[in-house]
């Protein structure tokens, strides 16, 4: 069930919070709600998947039970490779085995099983929180909260990436409690905000990216359709996964929760590391808490920390999709993360101007490289983009990509919007849902694109 | 509160107007009485003419029977003929629609089907942007799918229709896409394949023909005396089948075809999909898939002589 589909937003998510508030005051029936809600809401896709999904769970939470009955890190670890072997084979088996052919030449057989959907988003949260309780930071909560934290459809599929002491503490909260009106009425709001991004704006941008790419695996393109092209996919990218994190902080918040930061107008950065810190945040952070700082970071010596970089980079490409141009994506940035920190040594700040031209160009060849099928297509792309390929083209739709250029630059982000909302004015309240009520009728046409970030 | 209120009052009130306005005459539910639609667009504009009771007679296919002209076989066999041909439809989509005009309809004089190899697949699969929920039994499935701006652009379409503003659809639903043809218009055919030997017999008795089998279900559905006839209309030589295995489908598909419409009163099978001088004339064909008028002349005439002649003619 797609957050933007009629079934979801007219029918699932009333009765969802509905049913809710009915039971507000207890915090068992509240739970029983949204464990429901969300068991309804992944086994829409494929309801094979809820048994590997409650197993994931299950186990991990089993095995944060003997450690504290026991004692021993050595059951974490075992929890952790569990999680991770699960993630292997469901999402990185084919890849491993095609990479493994590639390198002996041996013809290897493929396994072509189903990506269980959000297994990336959930696999990580409970190794999170296995880490976390290796390094003494994770008590040992009651299954209920703790299938709750991973399990709450809001964040379930593509995140924002959400760590157990963020949401089960605010799990006994009463969704009653002081701000309940404005809490609602501010999730509203962020819920229509990204519907609208993503049904207006985002899902528009697919249908200039999508034939642009496909071409461009078949013959060059020129200058110009090459940077409409690559455009047009980073606001398309930008807006698709910032319009699902504000859904999904809009949807949590109708129940009393608050999940965290995702973006924080990222393509306003000035250089790579505060691209970084505004892009994609709760990842950023897990691979800078559970990766990078463990590989060393920045503390052991230059060395290591080009190490630490470019591996907890590839790894995070490699965390988007089974291939290797992911992790070359991954990788790419390492290399700029490490350019970017060698040259802030020097202390000889570039102008913002040119700082911010000179991250823009490379988070754009980047996303080239994210979206292309293949190393040739990226490169047979990357070099149109420098006019090897004459200057051929025509900018389809400029009206759409500068809107889609103000609307990334201008709008905050979820948390800023929330903080700073003023009891919404109920002409803007009426506005607000008059653009919903549009945006329904558009999603209805026929069958809804998916988020891009559903396939990581 | 104003978010929400607001909200649903337009939903509702948007739902409310489709309903009373229905914008492709599906006549559902009451309406405000607009008679006729203004739609060029065969997915939605057959729901109204599926349904008028001035038609006892229709032609379904996909583009291959689009050209057969239903104010002259309605001339030939005295029946009144609606052309329900929608470009692109598989045998799912073809089958909908004759769904709903078999539903609306009490005496059916004929259905004439200008079947292709759409029809012999194992596992017809259903065209994603079809609306079948147009076509389809339910009524809250309509008004579930009925909540979207392309139905409200209808609804719209439907007013300016009633204000004169819009031409109305073709009464009989006929599109000549040789009408759209430029003068200058040429095609280069691919040259005709050598001869190739009598491709050896296949045994196909346990193949499924799933579409067959949903349109039998149709036909027992529909009213007593309702004649069916099977036309397979030409291609240009070159588009064929050649391959051993599509030859001996396409030919039990035929067959089994054949042996539906033959059971039906004055129903019978005309089968153009062959070696012959039609298929290897080019002047006879806008592409390999497209014949031309004359051709569509001659497949009426053949239809009127199955429906106004003895019980299974064949050529």
């Amino acid at each position: 069930m797609l957050f933007q589909s009629q079934g979801f937003i007219l029918i699932f998510l009333p009765l969802a919070v509905a049913a809710y508030y009915a039971v507000a005051g207890s915090e068992r029936a509240r739970h029983a709600v949204l464990i429901t809600a969300s068991l309804v809401f992944y086994g829409w896709w494929d309801a094979r998947f809820i048994a590997l999904l409650v197993g994931q769970i299950s186990a991990t939470w089993l095995i944060a039970y003997w450690h504290k009955r026991v004692g021993r890190a050595a059951i974490l670890v075992v929890g952790i490779a569990l999680n991770l072997a699960s993630l292997a084979t469901f999402k990185y088996l084919d890849f491993l085995l095609a990479s493994a052919e590639w390198l002996t030449g041996f013809a290897l057989p493929r396994a072509h099983i189903l990506l269980p959907i959000g297994i990336s988003f959930f696999s990580f949260q409970l190794i999170s929180y296995l880490v976390d309780r290796m390094r003494g930071d994770a008590p040992l909560y009651p299954f209920r909260p703790f299938a709750l934290f991973v399990l709450l459809f809001p964040h379930l599929i593509a995140g924002p990436i959400v760590r157990h002491n963020e949401l089960v503490p605010q799990l006994a909260l009463d969704p009653r409690r002081d701000g309940l009106w404005r809490r609602i009425a501010v999730g509203l709001m962020l819920f229509t905000l990204g519907f609208a991004k993503k049904v207006l704006i985002a899902d528009r941008l697919a249908d200039m990216v999508d034939p642009a790419f496909t071409a461009a695996a078949a013959h060059p393109l020129g200058l110009i359709d090459a940077w409409h092209a690559a455009l047009a996919f980073s606001f398309q990218l930008f807006l698709d996964f910032s319009a699902y994190t504000e859904m999904a902080i809009g949807i949590a918040l109708m129940f009393g929760l608050l999940l965290p930061e995702n973006f924080r107008r990222p393509y306003l950065a000035t250089d790579l590391r505060d691209f970084w810190r505004r892009w994609h945040i709760s990842l950023s952070n897990f691979i800078r808490d559970y990766l990078y700082i463990p590989l060393g970071g920045s503390r052991h010596g230059a060395a290591r920390y080009v190490l630490a970089t470019l591996l907890s980079m590839g790894l995070c490409g490699l965390w988007h999709g089974a291939g290797w141009t992911f992790a070359a994506w991954g990788v790419w940035h390492g290399i700029g993360l490490v350019v970017c920190r060698f040259w802030q040594q020097l202390a000889r700040p570039m102008p913002a101007a040119l700082g911010w031209l000179v991250t823009m160009a490379f988070v754009l060849a980047g996303w080239v490289l994210f979206r292309a099928a293949d190393f040739a297509t990226a490169a047979s792309m990357l070099t149109s983009l420098v006019g090897l390929h004459g200057a051929g083209g025509s900018f389809g739709d400029p009206g759409l990509i500068i809107v889609a250029a103000l609307v990334s630059a201008l709008i905050p982000s979820a948390h800023e919007i929330k903080d700073r909302a003023t009891w919404p004015h109920p002409a803007f309240a009426a506005a607000a849902a008059m653009l919903a009520a549009y945006c329904v009728l558009e999603v209805g046409k026929g069958p809804p694109l998916s988020f891009i970030y559903f396939r990581f | 509160m104003r978010f929400l209120a607001v909200l649903v009052a337009a939903l509702a009130a948007t739902l409310a107007a489709v309903v009373l306005i229905d914008p492709y005459d599906s006549g559902r539910f009451p309406t405000i009485g607009i008679v006729g639609i203004s739609d060029t667009n065969q997915r939605t504009e057959y729901v109204s003419l599926g349904r008028s009771h001035k038609f006892n007679a229709a032609i379904f296919s996909d583009s291959h029977g689009q050209l057969l002209d239903p104010d002259r076989l309605t001339q030939a066999t005295g029946l009144s003929f609606v052309q329900l041909s929608i470009p692109g439809a598989m045998a799912p989509e073809q089958l909908a629609v004759m769904r709903w005009f078999i539903r609306h309809h009490a005496q059916i004089g004929a259905l004439v089907l200008a079947a292709d190899q759409r029809w012999c697949g194992e596992d017809p699969q259903p065209w994603k942007w079809f609306p079948f929920w147009l076509y389809g039994d339910s009524d809250l499935q309509y008004l579930a799918s009925s909540l979207n701006s392309r139905s409200v652009g209808a609804a719209v379409r439907r007013i300016e229709h009633a204000m004169g503003l819009l031409q109305p659809s073709d009464r009989r639903g006929y599109d000549d896409y040789e009408a759209r043809r430029p003068p200058d218009y040429t095609f280069a055919f691919p040259p005709p394949p050598p001869p190739a030997p009598p491709p050896a017999p296949i045994d196909l008795a346990a193949r499924v023909f799933p579409a067959i089998d949903r349109l039998k279900a149709e036909l027992d559905a529909a009213p007593t005396g309702t004649s069916l006839v099977v036309v397979f209309p030409p291609v240009y030589i070159a588009a064929l089948p050649s391959d051993a295995q599509a030859v001996a489908e396409l030919a039990e598909c035929k067959a089994r075809l054949a042996r539906l419409a033959r059971a039906t009163p004055h129903g019978g099978f005309l089968d153009y999909l062959i070696d012959s001088p039609i298929a290897r004339d080019q002047a006879s064909f806008q592409d390999v898939d497209h014949y031309r008028a004359p051709v569509a002349r001659r497949i009426e005439h053949d239809i009127a002589g199955v429906l106004k002649g003895p019980a299974a003619a064949s050529r």
